[in-house]
């Protein structure tokens, strides 16, 4: 209201005084008198209207540049965080893995841990001087950890504040990495950052280099504008621009390449206003959030608490003063001066900041020449800014508060939000889903990048999505494969199919004889339905836990038609899949869409032991000042009992010790108890994996963005990834829990089933339902490795197994023992 | 509960939860595949007593602490919290439907015992307390039938 005071009433005065002036008689004659007062009318008239607009003008000015002030003030886009890693007494972990996580925050390696920040190694010993951190739990301030490991494990763990004693202590906790920001619309990026939290050298900086009158101004200094003509003139080039630190500001709110004459007295005119509105440090907050410094991807990055973290990976408050003064030269030129893309230019655009810094008495000598001695320090994370952004696992993230919060209070409401993601795990499922595409497309002679992959890895016991990747690409943020995308799941199904006859335990064991042999289903309104095998074979009377592990598809669909194709959709419905889907006989085979959360949700009921968890990506959050404000709780559901989830699970830990997911086991040292199941649909269009260690599911799908076959089986394309992903996250035994309804019973077979003489036998789990076991007798068991070829021949790998030439593994293990030993 | 000062740090097979004897071991090339190491420490288990690693007992304490106070969103958090270290840890499980009792989501504590109870073992106390919790829970959430279920189990 203020500017309304000083701008509008003077005028007003000048139109009264003019009115009266021109409505004076003169001595002329009348004709001319009267013509120079229809004159002076039209004149009055005109500057009357004049003024008016000028005015409304202004007002509009003074309306526009105060909205853009107030509003950019609080549009803080919500910002997005990973897990915290805990480390605690006896836990087993690489020392690098603390090191990549240290390094990943920020951490500087030093020789001495003297600052905040920083960590030393010895040996076996890290030393870390920690950052405080507001937790969803509570405050912790900056503190000195010391980590002593020993075989492989932490042995023990001190911690102290600042100046004071080590005490031992069981667990501390890294703080967590800020990876991202839901600004939907703008792309634009910012972390408030309050005027007193900034570095005093940053502001010094600033004001040496952009404004030396900042604090006299009234929003433009005309001075300074002749100043900058003159040494431009000079120059011969633009080296100065005479731009006002405000009309800089004011210039951000329009970021547009547009230079007119209408456009900078537009700026004048603001900056003028914004001054009379607010104080010099009001300005001054605004400035150091909004300007825009860099591009990272598709994300611009305002404001110098971004850029810090961006460029040297931390906070703004640990940067040394040449690296505050590299910021206050790039913010000149934020593209020109790109310290990554143009370095030279930038360090001499930083030594000429310090210059200045000098001249003006802000600095000593003897500072200006350590400064400008000084590298240019970018921390060897912004190459990888993209990558580290995880657009897929955002996408779920974005998913997940949906629900629960507003699209306009998540763009601009300044939300913290603390996520389950695990930077560790997702660094090794894209290292290996990269490594492993390049490889398959090279051994298949598929054209190079012609492959798709989405992947997700779920903790088993919480449902928490520890990574997730949408593109073969990681820091691709477009196609989101893991969400988006909707595809077949082929003998994925299978498993439930299996379950369904399991749950009936007085009819069906995992040793029940279940025939593999031709059929077909007639279904209404449609044409006669003639399932094949992938082998193109039958396999006669087969063991149900086999026809399983080698997926053979005619047992599958009897099995599933004896069942009814009705109650397998309902086994579905039970362990979390949601969407609408037509329950045809062609379910039993896979023919039903799911996305890959889709599949890790229904595999997560098994994984578990049985209790539906909601697959979910978001922890915490809390408000703009650190409050916290939601959690989102554990939560289970029993959907699946314990005997018959041990069952089933059983039955897919011998998918891969002897079945269609053996490929897996390929450089594994030690025995996980994997269980897991392939996947392939028509014409091999998708591969699929799905399977899980006693404390991660990790699901994969490979194929083609076309849908077109891409040659690859389940064993073949995604089971690489899977293997190759799950081999470098820290795995967990999966043992089946003791369970008093299950009792391990032998069960006789015979190889060859024309011989049929019984002489080699198994141990089962089998239900006391189940029990006595009738018609079992010798049920054939297809070996593994004639299985094996065939399905190799299929997919046209000629490479040849070792293990073909040998004798089977059962009889080098097994082998001499006899039906009644 | 075990404190970090007397724990003695062994990795030790839980042989009590090692399914029936079957043929579950991988074999590649002939020869077995050995056993990881567990990725955890277990303080060596004391007859009778719920043994937790020290890290577990200490995020145990301050839940207990948390509880104590009122802070029953934090005392699940930190419950969680060492779910996520312990995952297969029964009294973990009890400990988080306790919690979800006191806070009137019947379902969910009812819930997390049934899970608890598939990680028990052979530690018959805690079985009947979760027994005993469900029954409870079952009965607030007005099934009658679930309850005495539960409630005859501890008969």
């Amino acid at each position: 209201m203020v500017a309304e005071n000083i701008t509008v009433k003077p005028r007003k005065k000048i139109n009264k005084t003019g009115k009266k002036t021109i409505s004076q008689p003169a001595a002329t004659p009348r004709a001319a008198r009267q013509i120079r007062r229809q004159l002076g009318y039209w004149l009055l008239r005109g500057l009357v209207i004049f003024a008016l607009a000028v005015l409304a003008y202004l007002v509009y000015l003074d309306v526009e540049i105060r909205k853009k002030f107030e509003g950019q003030k609080w549009a803080l886009p919500a910002h997005v965080y990973t897990r915290p890693m805990e480390l605690f007494v006896g836990q087993r972990i690489p020392v690098s893995l603390i090191e990549d996580e240290l390094r990943e925050l920020g951490y500087q390696a030093r020789a001495d841990v003297d600052r905040i920040g920083s960590y030393t190694r010895a040996g076996s010993q890290i030393q870390i001087y920690q950052r405080e951190f507001q937790f969803w739990d509570g405050f912790r301030g900056a503190q000195l950890s010391r980590l002593t490991l020993r075989e492989g494990r932490i042995d023990r763990i001190e911690t102290a504040l600042p100046g004071g004693d080590y005490t031992e202590i069981e667990i501390i906790r890294l703080e967590p990495r800020l990876f991202g920001s839901v600004s939907p619309l703008s792309h634009e990026d910012r972390s408030l950052l309050r005027l007193e939290d900034a570095p005093a050298q940053l502001i010094n900086a600033l004001i040496a280099i952009e404004d030396r009158q900042f604090y006299s101004h009234f929003g433009i200094n005309p001075v300074g504008i002749m100043r900058a003509m003159v040494r431009n003139f000079r120059a011969g080039r633009v080296v100065q621009g005479g731009s006002t630190l405000t009309q800089q500001l004011i210039k951000n709110y329009y970021l547009t390449s547009e230079q007119t004459y209408k456009r900078k007295i537009n700026e004048m005119l603001m900056a003028i206003l914004l001054e009379i509105h607010y104080s010099k440090e009001a300005i001054l907050e605004a400035y150091i959030n909004e300007v825009y410094l860099s591009q990272a991807g598709n994300r611009a990055i305002h404001g110098f608490a971004l850029a810090s973290r961006y460029f040297f990976g931390r906070p703004l408050q640990e940067l040394d003063l040449h690296q505050l003064a590299l910021l206050a030269g790039i913010n000149n030129g934020p593209s020109y001066y790109n310290p990554i893309r143009h370095p030279v230019r930038a360090l001499e655009r930083r030594n000429l900041v310090l210059q200045t810094m000098f001249d003006e008495g802000y600095i000593d000598q003897q500072q200006f020449e350590r400064a400008a001695a000084a590298e240019l320090d970018i921390s060897a994370n912004v190459e990888q800014a993209a990558p580290l952004s995880y657009p897929a696992f955002m996408g779920l993230v974005r998913e997940n508060l949906r629900d629960d919060y507003q699209q306009d209070d998540l763009a601009s409401a300044g939300l913290q939000i603390y996520t389950t993601l695990n930077p560790r795990i997702q660094a090794s499922l894209q290292q290996a889903a990269q490594q492993q595409l390049a490889d398959i497309e090279q051994l298949k002679q598929l054209p190079a990048d012609s492959l798709q992959v989405a992947a997700v890895v779920i903790r088993t016991d919480n449902g928490e999505v520890a990574a997730m990747l949408g593109d073969r690409a990681a820091g691709f943020s477009g196609y989101n494969r893991a969400m988006q995308a909707l595809r077949p799941v082929g003998s994925l199904l299978k498993p439930f199919v299996y379950l369904t006859a399991l749950e009936s335990p007085s009819q069906y064991s995992l040793a029940t004889t279940i025939s593999d042999r031709s059929i077909v289903v007639s279904q209404q309104g449609s044409p006669d339905w003639a399932p094949q095998n992938y082998d193109g074979e039958e396999h006669g009377d087969i063991m149900l836990i086999d026809a399983l592990a080698k997926s053979y598809n005619l047992a599958t669909v009897r099995l599933g038609m004896e069942l009814g194709v009705e109650r397998v959709a309902d086994t579905l419905r039970r362990v979390g899949y949601q969407r609408d889907f037509q329950v045809l006989p062609s379910l039993l085979l896979g023919a039903v869409p799911m996305s890959l959360l889709d599949v890790g949700q229904i595999y997560l009921s098994l994984a578990s032991g049985g209790f539906k968890t909601p697959v979910r990506a978001v922890r915490s959050v809390l408000d703009n000042e650190r409050q916290p404000i939601g959690r989102y709780p554990l939560t289970v559901e029993q959907v699946v009992q314990p005997e018959f989830s041990n069952l089933i699970n059983y039955a897919l830990q011998e998918v891969i010790r002897n079945g269609t997911g053996r490929r897996v086991l390929q450089g594994f040292k030690y025995d996980y108890g994997l269980a897991g199941k392939t996947g392939t649909t028509d014409d091999y269009r998708d591969s699929w994996f799905a399977g899980f260690s006693s404390n991660y599911l990790t699901v994969v799908w490979v194929g083609r963005d076309d849908n077109q076959p891409t040659g690859l089986t389940g064993a073949s394309g995604a089971a690489r990834v899977w293997s190759s992903a799950m081999q470098q996250i820290p795995l967990q035994r999966l043992r089946l829990a003791a369970n008093d309804e299950l009792v391990a019973t032998r069960v006789a077979y015979s190889l060859n089933p024309d011989k049929n003489d019984c002489s080699l036998e198994r141990q089962l789990p089998i239900h006391r339902a189940s029990l006595p076991l009738r018609n079992l007798r010798c049920a054939k068991r297809i070996t593994y490795d004639s299985a094996d070829a065939s399905r190799e021949n299929q997919s046209g790998t000629k490479k040849a197994d070792n293990n073909k030439k040998r004798k089977p593994w059962w009889r080098r293990i097994f082998g001499r023992k006899k039906k009644d030993g | 509960m075990l404190t970090a000062g007397c724990a003695t740090l062994v990795p030790t097979e839980t042989a009590d939860e090692e399914p029936a004897k079957v043929e579950d071991r991988v074999v590649v090339d002939g020869a077995v595949l050995p056993l990881p190491d567990e990725p955890e420490i277990r303080a060596r288990s004391i007859p009778g007593s719920q043994a937790s690693s020290p890290v577990v007992a200490n995020l145990l304490a301050k839940a207990d602490g948390q509880q104590r106070s009122g802070q029953l969103d934090a005392a699940a958090n930190s419950l969680e919290r060492a779910l996520r270290i312990e995952p297969r840890n029964a009294h973990l499980w009890f400990r988080l439907a306790e919690i979800r009792y006191q806070q009137g989501h019947w379902q969910q504590a009812a819930q997390m015992s049934a899970k608890s109870n598939t990680l028990v073992n052979d530690d018959h106390q805690l079985r009947r307390r979760n027994w005993y919790l469900m029954a409870n829970a079952y009965n607030a959430l007005g099934d009658h039938a679930k309850a005495n279920h539960y409630r005859a189990k501890l008969q």
